[in-house]
């Protein structure tokens, strides 16, 4: 098909000429000819195809196309207006065939033309591939949206509300007053204010409802990754059901259902106004923050047998789950975009707007789920617009909700100057006040979003519950938080055994008894650091901790920075374990190239250097960032067993071999559960090494202090001097290091294109001159080719650069290669 | 037609749909290219009524994937063979790089771009200027397209 563009104008009135010409053609009696449109068109109207687009709000394009023995015309239709700041979502067309509709009101229908079917008009042909076309748009529709493509939307939705509450500032007096009459109980009176809002702002209603539908969009597609192999197995494991094998199956009901919600956006507080569902909205929220989507899923499908005690079949049971996960991914998704960037900037500049916005943001995941659970009815802006004054309200009225605010603040900003707070000398200008701001606006941020939801909740959905049912629910929901609590504790640790055992798997070439043994080092350590932890955190142990507790923030994070901690030392020893870390950057700015990122990072190794390949554990933590926090955490564990003193002692043949095999640069450095390592650690986190030295070489640096008369900074000085010199001295410094990639060594294939890092080692490759011909064939001058053995994705082979007149000409990965003294060797 | 290569293809009449494949598959053709010859493969009378050349004519806006599908299903279907397709790419690349209007050092550079393109495959080793051979890559060039049209049936 062709096509060309035209003036605006231009190409309408070509288009009205088409169709009048046609018109004019079938009602001249051409038609019973049988031989009429095709020849109108190709003959008189237009010797090509033409497009005609016209651009808003909806891009409309006509195609009157002429392929010799068919004739269509059709209208294709294509909405223009998701087009983001940072992601520009590509829509398909849809298409029509419009041969039809042209013949019709002729009398010239399709009959009339069957015999002419047999020559050269055939229009049902046509029908039939637009059918087979609309059929893959929905399939390209139902399977292929790319979790990338779910994420932009979903950050996008919060984008756009707080575009909608930027723009519509001025009826931000209208919710005033109705917040005002609310807080007075004035309903009459709130409800006249709503009214006056709501008129005032038509347009931010609008910037909310695309928004929502965004989010549902994101829902929608979600729903596809969120019952993970994993927790389905978990679920039959735990409920003895057969839920993996029905996943197939439910998940196209479930699309389907879900694309019908997303397409309506709907009928939020007409669904909320069933108690049943307030009271699981409330839950779900509660389980997101916890579990995040799986802990909502999860949440979903337990509110529905345990409290209302539906007889579910495995179908409907996955259903839940699923809705559930999709409200919990919507659900983090906007709450992280927002946590991250906008609700973290509103709370440093103390904006209200935007503190609104985040309320308005979590008030509308909850709707969302809402909307996905129940089916979707329909749903007009005028809902969501009391949906965002509630949400207003929350900002405004209760002081419990500031007091908790403050709360959260107050905490995390202790939280920060406490691990800076350790040392004997500390004082008040030592503090950090860059990472005490950050913590506490951080905590700020934290404060206002979870307590907007918490109060919007207590303000609106739990006085909606009946109160007898509220009663009868208290116990039922006692038992159902305890439930939750011990499902999420068992899921946890299921998935952090199956991480722990796929990273071991690819960290260590070990026969599987020694694989298992080390797993059970590994298991023993980690269960010494829950110890230690659940000590430091609540003073029990860990044996006589909650569920609730095991699970509460306070110990994931002492238990994170523990290992975090460890996991930095393993960087300084181990530069590739310092791409693990940008892959968590990267994994933050760039959801969809950090499994990349980490494959070519990972899948080096060199001989005579350790080898790390990371490869399935370590994809799999890239592609999601809970496992890759697990990731990184079994990492801390292992690193603990290798370099921590009373480990691997004795006939422990694995941890020996582990010793010898990954640490014989390590430096013995104190135990990171004593304080004093504690403290190391801390220090090593925010780059203060001088200071370390203190710690790492105490006999030194007493003598050190003694000889000279220094105080402890003087010896810390002298250190920092000390480690700029060496840093200077272990500057790479190599001709592969040193060039501009030029011609081929830019191409950009696996082979090409292989990761920067490797370029480090070309120190260690063999050196040959090559004769380099130029024109005619004369030997011009002398290249530098460098070889050197290793693999690359497993495969071994050689690394080769060539050096030409100081510039890399040439950087190939053969696989199969060896070091020759020639470039481009093909292996036998 | 955009596409200098694939003008080169059809000017020494040596086009197929495999060879279209493989160009597409390697980005040496776009989507469009393969749906213009479709378009003029339905033109033929036998393949009138074949549905995956309409499909094939009217896949504007499908995504490149499925195009592929269907231009493989196509190949495969009406059982096309083509066992000189590379040959067919490698003579386009080098009757490309030595009608370029440029220097020859330029056109050595070019000449190591191919090289690289098919992956320094043992043909085309004469065109790398790292190659010990003493032959000059544009002689080398030259006499590879003759040697290659040779091979396709093609007068120079």
């Amino acid at each position: 098909m062709f096509g060309f563009y035209l003036p605006k104008m231009l190409r309408q009135m070509l288009l009205l000429l088409a169709l009048l010409l046609s018109s004019f053609a079938l009602y001249s009696g051409e038609c019973e000819n049988k031989y009429p449109l095709e020849k109108i068109i190709t003959e008189q109207v237009i010797e090509t195809p033409f497009e005609i687009v016209i651009q808003t709000p909806v891009e409309i394009a006509y195609f009157v196309t002429v392929q010799v023995p068919y004739t269509v015309a059709q209208t294709c239709f294509k909405s223009v207006s998701q087009v983001f700041r940072d992601c520009n979502i590509k829509r398909p067309w849809k298409c029509f065939d419009v041969t039809k509709i042209i013949q019709v009101p002729f009398d010239c229908t399709y009959t009339a033309f069957k015999d002419v079917e047999e020559k050269r008009f055939r229009t049902e042909f046509k029908n039939e591939i637009v059918t087979k076309i609309e059929k893959r748009i929905q399939k390209l529709e139902d399977y292929k949206r790319p979790l990338g493509y779910a994420a932009c939307l979903t950050q996008n939705s919060g984008e756009a509300l707080l575009k909608a509450q930027g723009k519509e500032f001025q009826v931000i007096g209208s919710f005033h007053e109705a917040v005002f009459k609310l807080a007075t109980c004035d309903e009459d009176g709130a409800k006249k204010s709503f009214r006056k809002a709501n008129k005032k702002a038509k347009e931010a209603v609008e910037h909310v409802a695309y928004a929502s539908e965004t989010a549902a969009r994101a829902t929608y597609d979600l729903t596809y990754v969120a019952p993970l192999l994993t927790t389905t197995i978990l679920l039959d494991k735990g409920l003895n059901t057969h839920l993996t094998s029905s996943y197939v199956e439910t998940r196209d009901d479930a699309s389907r259902n879900i694309r019908e919600v997303s397409k309506k956006v709907g009928a939020v507080l007409e669904v909320t106004a069933k108690p049943e569902n307030l009271g699981k909205i409330a839950f779900i929220y509660a389980a997101t923050t916890v579990g995040g989507p799986f802990g909502a899923a999860l949440a979903n499908i337990m509110y529905d047998k345990i409290i209302l005690k539906k007889s579910m079949t495995e179908k409907a049971m996955l259903r839940s789950f699923a809705i559930g996960a999709a409200a919990g991914y919507a659900a983090e998704g906007v709450q992280g975009a927002l946590e991250g960037k906008k609700i973290f900037e509103a709370a440093k500049y103390a904006n209200y707007l935007s503190k609104v916005s985040s309320a308005v943001a979590q008030n509308l995941t909850t709707d969302v789920g809402n909307v996905a659970l129940n089916g979707g009815e329909g749903y007009n802006s005028k809902d969501f617009l009391k949906s965002i004054l509630s949400s207003v309200a929350v900002v405004e009225v209760g002081n419990d909700s500031l007091a908790t605010i403050i709360e959260s603040t107050v905490d995390s900003t202790l939280n920060s100057v406490a691990t800076q707070g350790v040392e004997e000398d500390f004082n008040f200008k030592k503090i950090d006040f860059k990472q005490v701001e950050n913590s506490l606006y951080q905590g700020f941020a934290n404060g206002v979003t979870r307590e907007s939801v918490h109060a919007f909740m207590d303000a609106t959905v739990i006085k909606a519950i009946p109160e007898d049912m509220r009663r009868i629910d208290k116990k039922a929901m006692d038992e159902l938080e305890d439930a939750f609590y011990k499902a999420m504790l068992s899921y946890q640790e299921y998935q952090r055994e199956q991480i722990q055992l796929a990273v071991l798997k690819s960290l260590f070439q070990m026969n599987k008894d020694d694989r298992e043994n080390l797993f059970k080092l590994i298991q023993a350590k980690d269960q010494e650091i829950k110890e230690r932890i659940a000590q430091k955190t609540f003073g029990k142990n860990f044996k006589d901790l909650t569920a609730k507790e095991i699970l509460s923030d306070n110990f994931k994070e002492n238990y994170l920075r523990f290992n975090t901690a460890l996991g930095e030392e393993l960087i300084r020893n181990n530069p590739q374990f310092a791409a693990l870390l940008n892959i968590a950057d990267e994994y933050g700015r760039n959801p969809a190239g950090a499994p990349d990122l980490f494959a070519t990072s990972f899948n080096l190794s060199t001989p005579g250097r350790p080898t790390l390949t990371l490869l399935e554990g370590g994809l799999q933590a890239a592609k999601s960032s809970s496992l890759l926090s697990a990731t990184l955490e079994t990492l801390g564990v292992i690193t603990m067993i290798l370099y921590s003193p009373g480990v691997g002692e004795g006939s422990d043949d694995v941890s020996k071999y582990s010793q010898e095999q990954l640490a014989p640069s390590a430096i013995p450095l104190p135990d990171p559960t004593d304080n004093e390592g504690w403290d190391l650690y801390t220090r090593a986190i925010r780059g203060d090494r001088a200071a370390a030295y203190k710690y790492l070489n105490r006999d030194e640096f007493e003598k050190i202090q003694k000889e000279n008369g220094w105080s402890d900074e003087e010896v810390i000085s002298f250190y920092e001097n000390q480690l700029k010199k060496e840093e200077k001295n272990i500057d790479l410094q190599h001709p592969v290091l040193d060039g501009d990639r030029v011609g081929n060594a830019n191409k950009l294939d696996f082979h090409h294109a292989f990761p920067d890092l490797i370029d480090n080692f070309s120190r260690d490759a063999q050196q040959f001159s090559i004769p380099t011909k130029g024109e005619g064939g004369v030997i011009v001058r002398n290249s530098n080719l460098y070889q050197l053995e290793g693999s690359l994705n497993g495969t071994n082979g050689v690394f080769e650069w060539i050096v030409d007149q100081g510039s890399i000409t040439h950087r190939r990965f053969i696989p199969g290669g060896k070091v020759t003294g020639k470039p481009n060797q093909i292996p036998q | 037609m955009n596409n200098n290569k694939l003008e080169i293809l059809y000017k020494i009449g040596v086009v197929t749909f495999p060879l279209l494949k493989l160009g597409f598959e390697r980005f040496w053709c776009t989507k469009k290219d393969v749906i213009d010859y479709a378009v003029f493969y339905m033109a033929k009378k036998e393949y009138a009524n074949n549905d995956l050349i309409a499909l094939l004519a009217g896949a504007d806006y499908e995504e490149e994937n499925i195009v592929q599908e269907y231009a493989a299903k196509f190949i495969k279907d009406e059982n096309i063979i083509d066992n000189y397709t590379i040959e067919k790419w490698k003579v386009a690349f080098l009757i490309e790089v030595k009608e370029m209007s440029c220097s020859e050092r330029e056109r050595i550079d070019l000449l190591q771009l191919v090289y690289s393109t098919f992956d320094y495959s043992q043909d085309l080793a004469e065109l790398s200027i790292y190659n010990a051979d003493g032959i000059c890559p544009i002689k080398a060039m030259n006499e590879l397209i003759e040697r290659k049209l040779k091979i396709l049936n093609v007068a120079p």
